[in-house]
C-alpha cells in the first residue's frame, strides 16, 4: 500500500517516489499535484500504474503523473513516459485505445450577446449536422483507397479535398499529418471499423461545446491566439473512433508474444511493448501514426460540419459565421521528440496518455504566429464547468518532456455517477443555468456529470504553480452536444 | 445453458468498467463472460435483441462459426470477447453464444471453437465498449468451478 509518506516533496506541486521504492523500477516516479490531489490519486490504482510505467525498458528520466491522473488499464490516464531511441520500447497500452483522442478550438467573430438569440437553433443544428452517439455513421463514406489516403496524410488529405483551410492545418499539432504513418500496418478490421466513421464524435466523454471566453488570464498570449472576453468559441473533443480502438487491440494482442520473444517482463500485461528498433515496434509506430492521422482528419471534418452549422443557423441573420481554428492538439499519442535529459539532448518516444503536448515559446515545431508565446494547450473541464486554454512553457520542456494536463480527471466511476445523478435532472439543471444540452443518451449524460470529476480549477492551479503550463483563458459552456 | 446458469457481478473502476463471472466449467465460463459483456452493452436481454417486456423478439439472423487461438487461457478469453465485440460492431447485431463446440488449453496454446448467432438489435446499444483489455485479467479455478475477471475500455 503506497502512502503519502513514501513520497519526497521536491517542490510545492512535485512529489517523487524514488527508484528504490520497488525493485523493478528503472527510474523514479513523479506526481504533479497538490497534497489533496495526490491523496485523491492514492485512492485508486493510479500511482501503482505509474510505478508500473517506470519498469518499461528504455524509460528515461522519470515516469510522470499529471494532476488530473486517474487509473486506466496498464498505464494511468494522465501519465507521461519517455523511452530512449533506438532500443527503448513503444507501448500501445501507454498511448491508449483511443489513439489521438484530442481537442480542437475554433474561434468565432461573435460575442455572447450576438449569438444568444439564436443559441437554441444553433445547438439543434450542431446536434443534427455533427453525428454523435453509438453506431452513428459519418457524412463521408470512404472508399478503401480514400481511407488509405486519410491514414497516410491526415489533415493534409482534408486540405486537398477542400475540407480544411491552410490555416487549419498550420494550427494543428504536427500539421495534422504524422509522416511515418503506414496504412499497410492497419488491419482490415480496423479499416472496416473506420470506413464510415470519419466526421463523427462518438460517445462516452466526447463532446462538442459552444463556449464563451469568460476570462482572459494572460492578455498578451490570448491576443496572439485571437481570443478576447465574451467571444464565442467552439471546442471539439474526440479521437480515432473504432479504427484507433482496433489498431490498439491488434497490437496489444500481437505484442503479448513479441514480449516473450524479446524476454521482456512487465508487471501488467496491458503494458505490453516492443523495442522501437524492431520490425514489430516499427509496425505499431506506422499503424499508430495512421490512426492518429485519421483522428486529425476526423476532427477536421467535424470542424467543417460546425462551420456549416453556424452558416445555417446564423447566416440568415447576417451575422459573421467565419470560424478560425485556434489549435488542435492530441492527448493520447506517442511522438518521437528531442528532449534534454540529465543535461544531454536525447531522441525519445514520448508516450502521452491523457496528457497534452505543451511546447514552449521558440520551439521550432510551432507555427510562426504562436512561436513567441508558446503552443496552445486545450483542457476541457467536466460537462457544464469551465474549460481552459493554456500555453506551453519552458518549464514543461525542462520537467515533463513538453507535456501538461489534459482535463479535470475522473474521480467517480460511471456507475457511481449514475447512482448520484439522473440525466434528465442534470439536463434540467444545466438548462436552468442557460446551458443548452443536446444529448442522445440521458444515461450517458449522467455518467459525465461534473460530480464525477475533480475540480478543473485545482488541476490548472497545479500546472501553473509547477510552471508546466500558463493559463491563458477560461471558457464556460453555452451549449453542449453529446452522443 | 441459460442466463440463469451464469453468475456475474460488476467490478468498479474509476473510468472503465469490469465484470467477474463464475461458471461450473470452462466452456460455461466463456459463454457467461460473453453474456456479461453484452448485458453491459444493451438494455434488456441481449439474447432477444435487447427486447423489452411486450416487445416481439426478433428472429436470430446469421449463425457464425467463431474460432480463436491464443497463447494461454487468459489471452483466449480476451480474444474471444474482442472477436464478439468486433462482430457486434461490424453487424450492428448482438452476439448470442449458441454453443461452444471445443475448448482446449495446453501450456503454450489455447483454442476455442463456437457457434455464435447474430440477433438483430431492437434498440441502440447503451454502452460503447472500445475494447476488452488484459488489465487485471484473471481466469482461475474457483471451488468446484471457474472464475474470470475482465476489464473493458469504454
Amino acid at each position: 500500500m503506497i502512502s503519502l509518506n513514501d513520497f519526497k516533496r521536491l517542490a510545492t506541486y512535485v512529489w517523487e517516489l524514488p527508484k528504490s521504492h520497488r525493485a523493478d523500477m528503472r527510474v523514479p516516479a513523479r506526481v504533479y499535484a497538490s497534497q489533496h490531489l495526490l491523496e485523491q490519486a492514492l485512492t485508486d490504482r493510479s500511482i501503482e500504474q505509474l510505478i508500473n510505467a517506470t519498469t518499461l525498458p528504455g524509460v528515461v528520466g522519470y515516469a510522470i503523473a499529471m494532476p488530473d491522473v486517474h487509473q486506466g488499464y496498464g498505464f494511468p490516464v494522465g501519465g507521461v513516459a519517455a523511452t530512449a531511441l533506438p532500443s527503448g520500447v513503444i507501448s500501445p497500452g501507454s498511448i491508449g485505445y483511443d489513439i489521438n483522442c484530442g481537442v480542437r478550438l475554433l474561434a468565432t467573430e461573435l460575442t455572447v450577446e450576438m449569438v444568444e438569440p439564436y443559441l437554441n437553433d444553433l445547438a439543434t443544428t450542431l446536434y443534427r449536422r455533427c453525428p454523435s452517439g453509438l453506431g452513428e455513421g459519418g457524412a463521408i463514406r470512404l472508399r478503401d483507397d480514400e481511407l488509405d489516403e486519410v491514414l497516410a496524410r491526415g489533415a493534409q488529405w482534408c486540405l486537398e479535398e477542400d475540407l480544411a483551410t491552410a490555416e487549419d492545418v498550420l494550427h494543428t499539432e504536427a500539421s495534422g499529418w504524422l509522416v511515418g504513418a503506414d496504412p499497410k500496418q492497419v488491419s482490415s478490421r480496423a479499416h472496416e471499423r473506420g470506413r464510415g466513421q470519419l466526421g463523427t464524435l462518438g460517445s462516452g466523454n466526447h463532446f462538442l461545446e459552444v463556449d464563451r471566453v469568460a476570462d482572459v488570464l494572460d492578455e498578451k498570449i490570448a491576443a496572439a491566439y485571437g481570443l478576447y472576453p465574451d467571444q464565442v468559441v467552439v471546442l471539439i473533443h474526440c479521437g480515432s473512433r473504432g479504427l484507433g480502438h482496433q489498431v490498439c487491440t491488434d497490437f496489444v494482442r500481437d505484442f503479448q508474444e513479441v514480449m516473450r520473444r524479446h524476454h521482456i517482463q512487465l508487471p501488467d500485461r496491458e503494458l505490453v511493448c516492443a523495442p522501437l528498433d524492431t520490425a514489430e515496434g516499427q509496425a505499431y509506430m506506422g499503424a499508430m501514426q495512421a490512426a492518429a492521422n485519421f483522428a486529425f482528419a476526423n476532427r477536421q471534418v467535424l470542424a467543417t460540419l460546425v462551420r456549416e452549422s453556424f452558416a445555417e443557423a446564423l447566416g440568415p441573420s447576417g451575422l459573421p459565421t467565419h470560424l478560425r481554428q485556434v489549435y488542435d492538439v492530441a492527448h493520447n499519442i506517442g511522438k518521437i521528440e528531442w528532449h534534454t535529459i540529465d543535461g544531454r539532448a536525447q531522441q525519445v518516444c514520448v508516450h502521452r496518455k491523457g496528457a497534452t503536448r505543451a511546447f514552449a515559446p521558440q520551439h521550432e515545431e510551432l507555427p510562426e504566429d504562436y512561436r513567441a508565446v508558446g503552443q496552445p494547450v486545450l483542457v476541457p473541464g467536466s460537462m457544464g464547468t469551465a474549460s481552459y486554454v493554456l500555453a506551453g512553457t519552458a518549464g514543461a520542456m525542462e520537467q515533463t518532456f513538453g507535456s501538461t494536463c489534459h482535463g479535470a480527471g475522473r474521480m467517480l466511476s460511471r456507475t457511481a455517477a449514475k447512482k448520484q445523478v439522473r440525466g434528465e435532472q442534470l439536463k434540467l439543471e444545466l438548462n436552468q443555468r442557460g446551458i443548452r444540452v443536446r444529448a442522445g443518451s440521458m444515461s450517458g449524460l449522467a455518467e459525465e456529470a461534473p460530480l464525477a470529476y475533480k475540480p478543473v480549477e485545482e488541476v490548472i492551479s497545479v500546472v501553473e504553480g509547477a510552471g508546466i503550463a500558463r493559463a491563458v483563458a477560461r471558457l464556460t459552456p453555452m451549449a453542449v452536444i453529446k452522443g | 445453458m441459460t442466463a440463469a446458469d451464469c453468475r456475474s457481478e460488476e467490478l468498479g473502476h474509476t473510468a472503465e468498467i469490469g465484470f467477474r463471472v463464475w461458471a461450473p466449467n470452462l466452456p460455461a465460463l466463456f459463454t457467461c463472460a460473453a453474456r456479461a459483456l453484452f448485458a453491459l452493452i444493451v438494455t434488456g436481454d441481449p439474447a432477444n435483441g435487447g427486447a423489452q417486456a411486450a416487445e416481439p423478439v426478433p428472429p436470430p439472423a446469421t449463425r457464425r462459426q467463431v474460432v480463436v487461438v491464443a497463447p494461454d487461457l487468459e489471452s483466449l478469453l480476451v480474444e474471444w470477447l474482442n472477436e464478439l465485440l468486433y462482430l457486434h460492431e461490424a453487424s450492428g447485431a448482438f452476439m448470442q453464444v449458441e454453443s461452444i463446440t471445443a475448448l482446449e488449453s495446453a501450456p503454450d496454446r489455447a483454442q476455442l471453437e463456437a457457434i455464435a448467432v447474430e440477433v438483430p438489435s431492437l434498440h441502440a446499444p447503451r454502452l460503447h465498449v472500445k475494447a476488452v483489455t488484459y488489465h487485471q485479467l484473471r481466469v482461475a479455478p474457483d471451488g468446484d468451478g471457474w472464475r474470470a475477471e475482465v476489464f473493458l475500455d469504454i
